[in-house]
């Protein structure tokens, strides 16, 4: 199977509400490194749309479905699961940013300024420089309910620690008095 | 040999904030990872959570190896692609660090030196050290926040050391231009490499370092900010736009939230990359 047949299938359970966390893994690598894979989303989208006759939001409820369920599910005991839920997150995001912007309406956006940055141990940072910006709307659908409790940029943080953290041990080991303690640091500890 | 760092190695001739005693026992615990091979166990803790590491250094073969005891019982001894280690003059530290000296309690039954290495400003962690009183090798390290949370700690249970035939000092990769750089960097932080390829910036103090990751903001994703911390290490991600492009920037290190919104703020695209 070809790597865009793969997407394609990936998409299409997404769609379906039937995505596996190694599905979601997969779109939301596509989706975020190949524009084709975008359009290719895009294509699809329009294609069940047409073929239900379901409004354009429609679908957003259904991807971000897709996530509540992945949330709901998650395991601590699988390792697959911590990412795929990760991913499911920002999935959400980039595919429902993307479903937002396509809605003929216009919906409010509003700046908020200063953003609380979160942390996983509690403490909340207030932001100084950089601006949060969040979609409001009217009406909630189960989307916006998923991104008002997760700040996407924590997640991607979460994220990019596990992409980037060997990168990072390798470039700043040598420095270090404990040139292995940044190996055993990118590596997060396993769940109890 | 400077060449490379020339902004951490300029300092030698600045005025010293350390007396000579001082300054020397400073450079052998920054210089011991060079000097000494060393096996042994330790124990690493952070987020609440502990491991046993079996580590294994020879700076004279450029190996490094650990295992971590508590993953699996078949966990293999897992071989680390090591660079050749280097360290900063401890003149140029005791800049940006209070650093203070006493008798230290026994560590993995050796006797030790208490190192107190305390930032004068908010933009680095402060550390609490036993340096071995023989080699100068730290083998207990707890990294505190300036409010003196505890963030990461580890300690050798047991360690082997002998000296190493003494590496080459190999500065790191000269920097060189890339896509991006920093319109400015927070006081004391040096760049040491510049991103290549996909590789990050990185910028160090002597002790503290961060890597910076520029990549394209995923499309149609608002301009925000977050962090997340593991240990002693934060990671940073800012999605922010410039000149109309999109960029999603990922600071990874072990310094404060603030320092990382330094980094984030400063880089930028250079205007003759394109």
């Amino acid at each position: 199977m070809s790597t865009s047949e793969a997407l394609r299938e990936s998409l299409s359970a997404l769609m379906d509400g039937e995505a596996s966390e190694m599905d979601l893994a997969r779109v939301l690598k596509a989706v975020e490194t190949d524009p084709e894979a975008r359009e290719l989303w895009r294509r699809m989208q329009q294609a069940r749309t047409i073929l239900r006759r379901e409004p354009t939001e429609g679908s957003a409820i259904d991807v971000s479905s897709a996530v509540q369920s992945a949330l709901k599910n998650q395991r601590r005991s699988n390792p697959w699961m911590g990412l795929a839920v990760a991913a499911s997150v920002t999935l959400a995001v980039v595919l429902g940013g993307q479903q937002m912007l396509q809605q003929e309406t216009g919906v409010p956006a509003i700046q908020v300024p200063g953003a609380v940055v979160g942390f996983q141990n509690g403490a909340a940072v207030q932001a100084s420089f950089g601006q949060n910006q969040r979609v409001q709307s009217s009406r909630e659908t189960s989307l916006e309910r998923v991104e008002s409790t997760v700040n996407p940029y924590e997640q991607i943080a979460r994220e990019q620690f596990s992409r980037f953290g060997q990168i990072h041990a390798q470039a700043t080991a040598p420095l270090q008095p404990s040139p292995l303690v940044p190996f055993i640091r990118a590596q997060e500890p396993q769940q109890p | 040999m400077c060449a490379a760092v020339l902004a951490l190695c300029a300092s030698l001739t600045v005025a010293c904030d350390l007396d000579s005693q001082r300054e020397q026992q400073l450079q052998r615990l920054l210089d011991a990872h060079r000097f000494f091979s060393y096996r042994g166990t330790l124990l690493h803790e952070q987020n609440g959570q502990r491991e046993f590491v079996t580590v294994l250094h020879e700076p004279d073969e450029s190996v490094d190896a650990m295992r971590r005891l508590n993953a699996s019982a078949a966990a293999p001894m897992i071989q680390i692609m090591a660079k050749p280690s280097y360290s900063v003059a401890s003149c140029t530290l005791a800049q940006h660090y209070s650093v203070d000296f006493e008798p230290g309690a026994a560590v993995a039954g050796r006797a030790t030196t208490a190192v107190t290495l305390k930032p004068k400003d908010v933009l680095r962690l402060a550390y609490l050290m036993n340096m071995d009183v023989e080699t100068g090798l730290p083998l207990r390290v707890i990294a505190f926040t300036a409010e003196g949370q505890i963030l990461e700690r580890y300690e050798f249970a047991e360690i082997k050391l002998k000296p190493a035939e003494q590496d080459a000092i190999s500065p790191p990769t000269d920097p060189i231009a890339s896509g991006y750089a920093f319109a400015s960097l927070p006081p004391g932080f040096v760049l040491l490499a510049a991103s290549q390829q996909d590789g990050p910036h990185v910028v160090s103090d002597g002790l503290a370092t961060a890597s910076l990751f520029v990549e394209p903001l995923p499309e149609l994703l608002s301009p925000g900010e977050g962090a997340s911390l593991s240990g002693a290490t934060l990671t940073y991600t800012r999605g922010m736009t410039m000149n109309g492009v999109g960029y999603l920037v990922t600071v990874i290190g072990e310094i404060p939230v603030n320092t990382a919104r330094l980094l984030a703020d400063a880089i930028r695209p250079r205007r003759d990359a394109s």
